[in-house]
């Protein structure tokens, strides 16, 4: 079980958060300007990265905040943890 | 609030675990910049309790209590005044500022578990370390009990957590501890 | 009753506490402080288990964790443990076990044929042999099985509590031998909060058997001092029975706890067994090092046991192991052994040392005592069956891989001690992510660098010197102490003294070479559990199993309850060997929690019935109870289901309440829909994007119907939200929606639209919702509400009005999930059951009838309404589900960029229809799968489902809802549902809405 530290509250076990994966997909801001590809690239792909990985963790169970982890995925040691910026882009 | 009081039966139990519902108070949410002009004077105002901006802290005085439970969150408990007197003091105060007030008096319920062996009771369904050292006085902590949310509050005075929980989950959560206590001290 | 084998003095056994054990049905003596195997043993038992594929006879073979042999199966009934290890159950009055591999008798064992035919049971055999013909397989694996042995888990409930204990610690120690008690001592008296975990019954590991003085006093002096002086310490516990059996993520490890199973039944008090779930800032890992075996042939003989396990048996448990012994060994440690039996007064044989120039502190203490061993000499095989009658020995060649010449000497004996060297106990090192490495020096794995805040200290490091293992543990437990922030005061590490650090001085001796006129390799054993020997090693090396984790598949090396503990790495080397590579680069298999077995029971905890996972009930979910309400699981809630009357059977008693609420008045707790109360000026531009409707001309008052969608563009939720403010709304989801909806609004909010100013608050529990339905509902309603105008004119639908109902503060809207003219009372949950209650009697004249959730479906489906999650399933958009009108065409909103996407837009989608059975009284199975022809034989092509099907009171007859694919133009054809059966029911496609089309009674 992953010891997640949560900007806010601190260091807190896995079971009080969830996971909403890779950080970074940019909605587009004029959805209808893109191809269906690009549309597509955005709804399902992801990088799957082995390494560090940025991802968007929810803390469910305590502050309700979403933030940024930078998670190793083979080792899953996490290398630090970012509050959203106030504008909230690249989150 | 009233920790400090002592009741009638409250030695009668000899310092057994004892598991009690804390009826009665009432509860309000409020969502707002703290760094908004009137949020924090707005609880100061209504409740005399200046507004904890530090994490996992609360605020009290004699009759209620701000807890903090978000940058932009809090929930405030009061035993005197009603939810609707705080409602309407709240957002007199904060005039036009952008803020949420919100009665969730019917919504939570208290549980306070007091005497020995409380916090292993806690132990055996919580996550965190409820080490008097880094959980005490004037700290407060949402997290999973057993598999129901709780806002858990230590009060160090009188051998005993108060356990804020969502009315529905009320009823799973006393089973729980009731379980939890049967081979407590 | 005597106990022929034990010693008449020493041990550290309770002579005071006699105890009554029974094994395989016959009555034994032991002691208190006794294993299984250690009773066993003194009153000369020996053999304990058929081995599982050639049913030889095998005999306890080690003292612990490792023991391969002296599996039992504990106790009867519910309370029975399967596959407990004799070496590591303590035995109390009345303790009953038996064997669990020798069917039908351990004594007489039909399956001991197999040995006599182990040429047809080769690695691989039951893969090669059984496979064909494939429809066999049942047969075949109903025998395996049966053959394979093993334990038999309880049939009955438990009946024993379990319990899980959370806990943090600055510094966790695992294992309470002189390294881990070195540890405990140093990060103890720093002040540090610390954990010491020891699976044994007593701590101290080798202390207990240890010949060393330490700080001048007997090993177990100095354990007896260090536990007295870590129990003063407040913030230290000391755990024994207790196995640290998983080291995961981010220094979380989990032990088990044995509390309860070393006393007799009448003095059981309390949890049977407790998991702590510890998060240790610091780790130490003294989980010590196990003898390995040497592979000779017939080395699993009863009366084959480690060197360190007789040590044991003779002192931690005054126990002879055999009245004359033969010690086999390659290092140094075994000479310890052999000056344990010189104290015992049991007879060295001889001692066969594969090293040419015996050398080391316990050789030289041996040899003043005048034992001289066969030097360059092994034990290349075993006489005797069902146990040792004498060893073969015989003069090795310079390489060790061959015997010079043939000769060989025949030395009777009843006790062959062996030891190949010690294995450190890397399991929790590696299961932290580490990746162990081979030692040349120690021969075998030691751990590489550490990857989670760990150390290794003492023998599972590869420190096999108690003067090592006691400084490594010390300067370990300081620095983990002051990693945490404490220091320690500057003491010395305990010490032996005397001894200085011993030369292990080992010569690997990986298998010893096959006796004159024997085949490579057979009965030289491995792995004792799943009769593995060097031969089934060659075999799947020379077949291409190559790789390690291949060749544990393979030949089952490693597997069964030992998990490998002794025979892995002989097997290993056997294979490197094989294959002319070194051991390194052959590697492990792959350690995996648990260390050892963990019951169910444990694992479980008070996870289950009631507790297994919340149950959320709404505050009216007393007066269900008391009014005979069955229920139904909505996700986490209890929902009234229906509502029998007495002798009423389901199908009865929800066309009673169907009929109440078309044609009188019946009423439902709604309480577990989801609400979100949403503040702030952006609120309807959030509703705009979250929804896919438009929210900017809702006016305050009023309410509209939402669909959300994912980005996908398919449905994700629905529900009605309310205008209660200039900029606050209230926002209603399903019941099991609600927790994923608001992580989804906040998400969006949070990470995409930080810009809109709103703040949502979940309100889900502190209302009460309760839908007052039928043409009667604005009479009951008004007769305890005197505050708001129920006109029609002046209250339409899709609006609601604040006032007091039942003198409570109250939202009443006019919301319709039945097609009926229908008020849904809102209350504070507070005031739930009191206005509920005053809503019974004020519908009392019109027969007010409470309603569960099977009514309130057949109404909705009725009417055609979909429920989120039953008629969709996450691949249908609104169009599929012809709600087209809801889409707004003039803004954007999640999800409709998705429906010009080639597969969203394309046609012959499924979509929503309904259908009418041809046989009316015939309600359609639910996920009944749809065909477009009555003949038809799998596979065959399905195009569509039922999603909803009920009998409607309304209609007197069965109707149902469907996905089916170009579903809506093909209105009035007929489609076919399979039943399930292998028969299909022809139905008519039909509008989804049966009733009432136009929505003449909900506007009423």
């Amino acid at each position: 079980m992953l010891l997640i530290t949560c900007p806010w509250c601190g260091p807190r076990a896995e079971t009080e958060f969830s996971c909403g994966g890779e950080a970074g997909i940019v909605r587009p801001t004029a959805p209808d300007t893109v191809s269906d590809a690009e549309w597509a690239d955005y709804l399902f792909m992801r990088s799957n990265h082995r390494g560090l990985h940025r991802e968007q963790w929810w803390h469910a169970h305590g502050c309700r905040r979403w933030f940024i982890v930078r998670r190793d995925t083979v080792t899953y040691r996490i290398d630090g943890i970012e509050k959203l910026g106030a504008a909230g882009e690249a989150t | 609030m009233a920790d400090i009081l002592r009741s009638a039966l409250h030695d009668a139990a000899g310092g057994r675990l004892q598991i009690a519902e804390v009826p009665g108070l009432h509860y309000v949410n409020l969502r707002g910049e703290p760094a908004a002009p009137n949020v924090p004077g707005a609880v100061t105002d209504v409740l005399k309790i200046g507004l904890p901006l530090q994490p996992n802290t609360l605020g009290a005085s004699e009759t209620a209590k701000v807890y903090w439970l978000g940058p932009d969150e809090w929930l405030l408990a009061s035993l005197s005044l009603s939810a609707a007197e705080i409602v309407s003091g709240l957002r007199l105060s904060l005039g036009g500022v952008h803020a949420a007030v919100t009665d969730l008096t019917s919504g939570y319920t208290s549980i306070r578990l007091r005497g020995a062996g409380c916090r292993d009771v806690l132990a055996k369904g919580c996550t965190l370390d409820l080490h008097p050292r880094l959980f005490g006085d004037g700290q407060c902590a949402q997290t999973l009990l057993a598999r129901a949310p709780v806002l858990i509050e230590p009060l160090p005075a009188m051998d005993a957590y108060q356990l804020i929980v969502r009315r529905s989950y009320a009823d799973y959560l006393w089973h729980w501890l009731h379980d939890a206590s049967r081979w407590a001290a | 009753m005597t106990q022929p084998a034990r010693l008449r003095h020493g041990g550290r056994i309770h002579r005071d506490r006699p105890v009554t054990f029974s094994f395989n049905g016959r009555q034994y003596p032991g002691y208190e402080g006794d294993t299984l195997a250690s009773a066993l043993l003194a009153n000369g038992v020996h053999m304990v288990a058929r081995s599982w594929k050639y049913h030889r006879p095998r005999g306890i073979v080690g003292a612990g964790a490792e023991e391969p042999n002296a599996v039992v199966q504990l106790g009867e009934g519910s309370r029975t443990v399967p596959n407990a290890r004799a070496t590591q159950v303590e035995i109390h009055e009345g303790l009953s076990a038996r064997s669990v591999n020798c069917w039908p008798g351990l004594e007489w064992d039909l399956l001991s044929l197999n040995g006599l035919i182990s040429r047809l049971l080769p690695a691989g055999f039951y893969y090669k042999t059984f496979m064909w013909p494939k429809s066999f397989w049942r047969h075949y694996e109903h025998l395996i099985r049966k053959a394979a042995g093993l334990g038999v888990a309880p049939a009955e409930r438990d009946p024993d509590y379990y319990e899980k204990y959370n806990a943090h610690c600055d510094v966790l120690i695992a294992g309470a031998g002189p390294a881990g008690l070195a540890a405990a001592l140093a990060a103890a008296r720093s002040g540090a909060r610390v954990i010491v975990a020891d699976e044994q019954s007593e701590p101290g590991g080798s202390l207990l058997y240890a010949r060393e003085p330490i700080d001048g006093l007997p090993a177990v002096s100095w354990l007896r001092r260090t536990l007295a002086e870590l129990a003063t310490f407040p913030e230290v516990r000391v755990l024994a029975r207790s196995t640290v059996f998983g080291y995961h993520d981010h220094n979380f490890l989990t032990i088990a706890e044995r509390l309860t199973d070393h006393l007799p039944e009448d003095r059981r008090r309390g949890p049977r067994e407790r998991i702590w779930r510890v998060r240790a800032r610091q780790v130490i890992l003294a989980t010590g090092a196990c003898e390995r075996p040497l592979v000779f042939t017939n080395n699993d003989r009863p009366g084959v046991m480690l060197a360190s396990a007789i040590s044991t048996y003779t002192r931690r448990y005054a126990v002879r192991a055999g009245r004359s012994a033969v010690i086999f060994t390659n290092n140094d440690s075994a000479y310890a052994t052999v000056l344990d039996l010189l104290d015992a007064g049991i007879q060295v044989a001889a001692v066969v040392d594969a090293r040419e120039r015996p050398q080391g502190p316990h050789f030289e203490a041996a040899r003043q005592r005048g034992i001289r061993p066969m030097t360059g000499s092994a034990v290349v095989d075993v006489r005797g069956r069902r146990h040792v009658q004498a060893a073969v020995v015989a003069s090795l060649g310079t390489d060790g891989t061959a015997l010079r010449g043939t000769d060989t000497t025949l030395i009777d004996c009843d006790l062959i001690g062996v030891s190949g060297g010690y294995s450190p106990i890397v399991h929790l090192y590696a299961q932290s992510g580490g990746r162990p490495l081979f030692d040349e020096q120690v021969a075998g794995f030691v751990p590489g660098p550490a990857v989670q805040p760990q150390r290794s200290v003492g023998g599972c490091r590869g420190s096999f010197a108690l003067a090592d293992s006691l400084r490594e543990g010390y300067e370990a437990g300081t620095a983990a102490a002051r990693e945490t922030g404490h220091d320690s005061a500057a003491t010395l590490p305990p010490g032996p003294g005397t001894l200085e650090r011993h030369d292990y001085a080992l010569r690997p001796l990986w298998r010893v070479p096959d006796p004159p006129g024997h085949a490579r390799g057979a009965r030289q054993f491995l792995d004792l559990q799943n009769d593995v020997s060097a031969a089934d090693v060659f075999l799947a090396a020379r077949e291409g199993y190559h790789s390690v984790e291949h060749l544990k598949r393979y030949t089952a090396l490693g597997f069964g309850t030992d998990q490998g503990k002794l025979g892995n790495i002989n097997g290993l080397a056997i294979l490197s060997q094989a294959l002319g590579q070194d051991i390194a680069s052959t590697g492990t298999t792959t350690f995996r929690p648990n260390y050892t077995p963990v019951t169910f029971g444990a694992i479980a905890g008070r996870d289950l019935g009631d507790l297994f996972e919340p149950i959320r009930l709404t505050a009216l979910h007393a007066w269900h109870l008391e009014h005979g309400a069955e229920f139904e699981n909505v996700g986490q809630w209890k929902r009234p289901w229906y509502y029998p009357k007495p002798g009423e059977t389901m199908h009865e008693a929800v066309r009673r309440e169907c009929h109440a609420a078309r044609n009188g008045v019946a009423m439902m707790d709604a309480s577990t829909l989801g609400k979100i109360d949403i503040q702030g000026p952006d609120a309807a531009e959030f509703l705009n994007r979250v929804y896919t409707n438009n929210w900017h001309t809702l006016k305050i008052g009023q309410c509209r119907y939402g669909l959300m969608l994912r980005e996908d563009g398919m449905v994700m939720d629905d529900g009605v939200t309310s205008r209660l403010g200039e900029n606050h709304y209230l926002m209603t989801t399903t019941t099991g929606g609600a927790a994923r909806v608001y992580a989804w609004l906040e998400r969006w909010l949070q990470t995409e639209w930080p810009d809109l100013k709103v703040y949502l608050t979940t309100v889900t529990d502190h209302w009460a919702t309760m839908a007052v339905v039928g043409p009667r509902s604005r009479e009951t309603v008004k007769s305890v509400c005197g505050d708001i105008d129920f006109e029609a004119s002046g209250f339409p639908f899709m609006t609601f009005r604040d006032g007091a109902v039942a003198e409570a503060a109250a939202r009443v809207a006019r919301i319709s999930f039945s097609g009926e003219l229908a008020y849904e009372v809102n209350v504070p949950a507070n005031y739930a059951r009191h206005v509920w209650e005053a809503l019974m009697s004020a519908g009392a004249p019109y027969g007010i009838t409470p309603y569960g959730t099977e009514t309130m479906h057949v109404l909705r489906a009725e009417k055609g309404y979909i429920i989120v999650g039953q008629d969709t399933d996450g691949s249908l958009t609104p169009q599929d589900l012809g709600m087209e009108w809801i889409v707004s065409k003039t803004k954007d909103f999640i999800g409709r960029r998705s429906f010009s996407r080639a597969d969203t837009a394309r046609p012959g989608r499924k979509q929503l229809v309904g259908l009418q059975s041809a046989d009316p009284t015939l309600v359609l199975p639910e996920g009944g799968q749809i065909v477009d022809e009555p003949e038809w034989s799998a596979p065959v092509t399905t195009t569509g489902h039922v999603t909803s099907s009920y009998f409607s009171e309304a209609l007197g007859r069965s109707i149902a809802l469907a996905v089916l694919q170009g579903g809506r133009s093909r209105t009035g054809q007929t489609i076919y549902v399979t039943l399930g059966d292998g028969r299909v029911a022809p139905a008519t496609i039909t509008d989804p809405v049966f009733l009432d089309r136009e929505g003449r009674r909900q506007h009423g």
